[in-house]
């Protein structure tokens, strides 16, 4: 018998045989299911801990811009330094035409 | 006799796409075996046999918005379960290239002269022998020759030419008859 003859014979030997896989396929929904929902939470991990850079410099910028504007409008030598240096000229070029 | 009241695949995937673990698991249970079925030809191991299927239906899981229908889901499950067994064999080849010809010398002589061949043993020596082969060879012969698919639909599997799959199975064929002669040698 030649070699294509006896691989088609062993091939047609073994072809039948299926293998058992019952004990394999036993809860196999409940670990999948399982692992997905495992997958699905860490993704939202791993998200958050990705962009907790991009929300700390926002909150960063968030807080300088705030202090920065409290700053100038909590300050009330502000305007008394500007009428005692240029007097009230200074101010009054300040204010709108119609206003003078 | 088929149950007219459950649901079809098409739903269960848009009830899937709606966030319903459950209509999932109704898919998995509906295709598990032919994944199963498939897979257990490229691994026997119970551990990796249930990695693979896994992985095939996370992949499904994960692409399931890609599904448009318009072939029927087991199908399309099917391409991902002959992807993902290949991806495997790609894998595994790495772990059973140590395997030395030597320790698993069997003898071919009288595989064919022998009527009374147990089929356990000629199971072990096709397995051995398909397991040397490269893993496309392996995946050809396995889908080809075990299962005995068409040319056509091992194409569709796969994503190769038709023309392509041919070549790939006489190659397979070739390297399987060598490597069969060169353990008849040993």
């Amino acid at each position: 018998m030649n070699p294509d003859q006896t691989l088609d014979a062993l091939l047609a030997t073994a072809r039948p045989i299926a293998p058992g896989t019952e004990r394999t396929e036993f809860g196999f929904e409940t670990r999948l299911l399982a692992r997905l929902r495992e997958e699905r939470s860490s993704s939202w991990a791993w998200l958050a801990v990705r962009l907790s850079p991009i929300f700390a410099a926002a909150v960063l910028a968030a807080a300088a811009w705030c202090h920065s504007y409290t700053g100038i409008e909590a300050d009330p030598t502000y305007a008394l330094d500007a009428v005692q240096s240029g007097g009230t000229s200074a101010l009054t070029a300040w204010l709108p035409e119609a206003d003078r | 006799m088929s149950d007219v009241s459950a649901p079809a695949d098409a739903s269960l995937v848009a009830a899937t796409l709606d966030g319903d673990d459950d209509a999932f698991a109704e898919l998995v249970r509906r295709h598990k075996r032919r994944v199963f079925g498939t897979a257990s030809r490229f691994a026997r191991d119970p551990h990796q046999l249930d990695d693979i299927c896994q992985d095939v239906f996370v992949r499904a899981f994960r692409h399931l918005a890609k599904f448009r229908g318009e072939a029927p889901f087991e199908h399309w499950l099917a391409r991902i379960t002959v992807s993902a067994c290949y991806d495997f064999l790609r894998k595994e080849r790495r772990v059973r290239e140590h395997v030395s010809l030597e320790t698993h010398a069997f003898d071919v002589r009288d595989a064919s002269a022998d009527a009374t061949l147990d089929a356990d043993r000629a199971r072990e020596l096709i397995e051995f022998a398909i397991s040397k082969l490269a893993p496309d060879e392996r995946l050809i012969i396995t889908l080809a020759e075990i299962e005995e698919r068409p040319m056509r639909e091992i194409a569709t599997l796969t994503g190769w030419s038709e023309s392509n799959v041919k070549i790939r199975a006489f190659r397979a064929r070739k390297s399987l008859k060598e490597i069969l002669r060169l353990s008849h040698e040993s």
